[in-house]
């Protein structure tokens, strides 16, 4: 739900999976819901190590 | 006056459709009032009818607002209404978010008038200009009164009529100034404020200051590896049995616990507290808001250099802002006294 982060001001927002799943996806069998974990807490630590001048979006790529 | 023509939009709780359970409910249009709309109607009288409501699900909007608010534009041709009621949405952020997007896409895209109304510090409440506010409290105890302002200004502008200033008129200002004539001249009024300022005394400025603080991002961290990362998570991840009473929601209070050993969070240990979304898929795993199991494979292989050994967590809904940023301020203040080199907060 990155539209409302984004609005307040948060610097670094990574788009996560579901409000009620944030880092991963239950409904994948279990190494694709680890899968997906991993690839939205990489692109977090990116996110990290990249400068910002305003509020920005990193998308992980997961649905 | 002929009755005018209304359409209100309203979430899937308020729409008596569900809670949590059914926030992934796509647009529908009902047609007629139906839940809180039925309030609505009867404060509108026979000045006003509503011809349908438009339901959504707070995730769905929230998660796929281009297809949620196609959905509402194309509704909204059809019904062609003379004006859009949204609310009131109180402190739901998801809620106040989809009802100033759909008042914009009334107002903007179609030129169709809209009010909303929601609790000032609502996210929602500074998405757009174009959206008149009724300011709400932060709870539905304050519905009646809130409808009734709904459904007096909708009246107004729905047959045409100018709003005068917010503060008169009952809404939130939009920081829109008109041209006008006023009795004295800015000197005489400056020198006023400037008096009763150096007096103690109260007086009302012309140009308030509002919005959210912005806040510059942080430097970034060079070099990961050699970084220590602490773990934060607004989704009240709290140890079984919630020792610390960590309330469901309006938190003042955050807590740290270890994390110290654990390569993960499992469900008999560990539990979430929080009335802002659906919690039992966390309930069974804790990893999803708070991903312990990710971070120490990543760990493993030398990504980062180190986990702080305690994480941060409160239940991040119906916080007022100047309790989230103080909690943020001991949070920053700990971390910076640890040498942490970085954060990951996990928010729902």
């Amino acid at each position: 739900m990155p539209a409302l982060p984004l609005n307040v001001g948060a610097s670094r927002v990574v788009k996560g999976s579901r409000i009620e799943h944030v880092c991963g996806n239950p409904a994948l069998p279990p190494e694709q819901d680890r899968a997906v974990g991993v690839q939205i807490v990489q692109t977090a630590l990116h996110a990290l190590a990249t400068d910002v001048a305003e509020p920005t979006l990193f998308d992980a790529g997961v649905g | 006056m002929s009755e005018i023509t209304v359409v209100h939009y309203l979430n899937q709780f308020f729409a008596g459709i569900g809670g949590e359970e059914a926030a992934n409910l796509p647009i529908q249009v009902q047609e007629g009032p139906v839940g809180a709309s039925r309030l609505l109607q009867n404060h509108l009288g026979a000045q006003g009818k509503v011809l349908a409501t438009l339901v959504g699900g707070d995730n769905f909007v929230n998660e796929h607002q281009d297809e949620a608010l196609d959905a509402i534009r194309k509704a909204l041709r059809e019904l062609s209404p003379a004006v859009l009621i949204a609310g009131p949405a109180f402190d739901a952020g998801r809620y106040g978010v989809a009802c100033a997007l759909v008042g914009h896409v009334a107002t903007h895209d179609l030129r169709i008038p809209s009010v909303a109304a929601m609790y000032p510090e609502n996210p929602g409440a500074a998405l757009t200009r174009d959206v008149i506010l009724v300011p709400t409290s932060d709870s539905p105890r304050d519905m009646d009164r809130a409808v009734a302002q709904l459904a007096r200004l909708a009246l107004k502008i729905g047959t045409g009529g100018e709003l005068g200033p917010a503060s008169t008129e009952g809404y939130l200002p939009r920081g829109i100034r008109r041209p006008g004539v006023r009795v004295k001249p800015g000197y005489e009024r400056a020198l006023e404020m400037l008096r009763a300022k150096l007096a103690g005394e109260a007086f009302a400025t012309e140009m308030k200051v509002v919005g959210y603080e912005q806040v510059a991002g942080a430097p970034p961290v060079k070099h990961l590896q050699n970084a220590t990362l602490a773990l934060i998570t607004t989704g009240g991840i709290v140890p079984k049995g919630n020792p610390d009473r960590l309330v469901r929601g309006g938190a003042k209070e955050w807590y740290r616990y270890s994390i110290e050993g654990l390569d993960r969070l499992d469900a008999t240990h560990w539990d979430c507290v929080h009335r802002g979304f659906y919690i039992e898929t966390v309930k069974e795993n804790p990893n999803y808001v708070l991903p312990l199991d990710v971070l120490r494979q990543i760990e493993g292989q030398g990504d980062v250099k180190s986990l702080y050994p305690w994480f941060f967590s409160t239940s991040g809904v119906g916080t007022a802002v100047l309790d989230a940023r103080r909690m943020g301020e001991q949070m920053g203040s700990e971390l910076r006294a640890a040498r942490v080199d970085g954060a990951l907060l996990v928010a729902t």
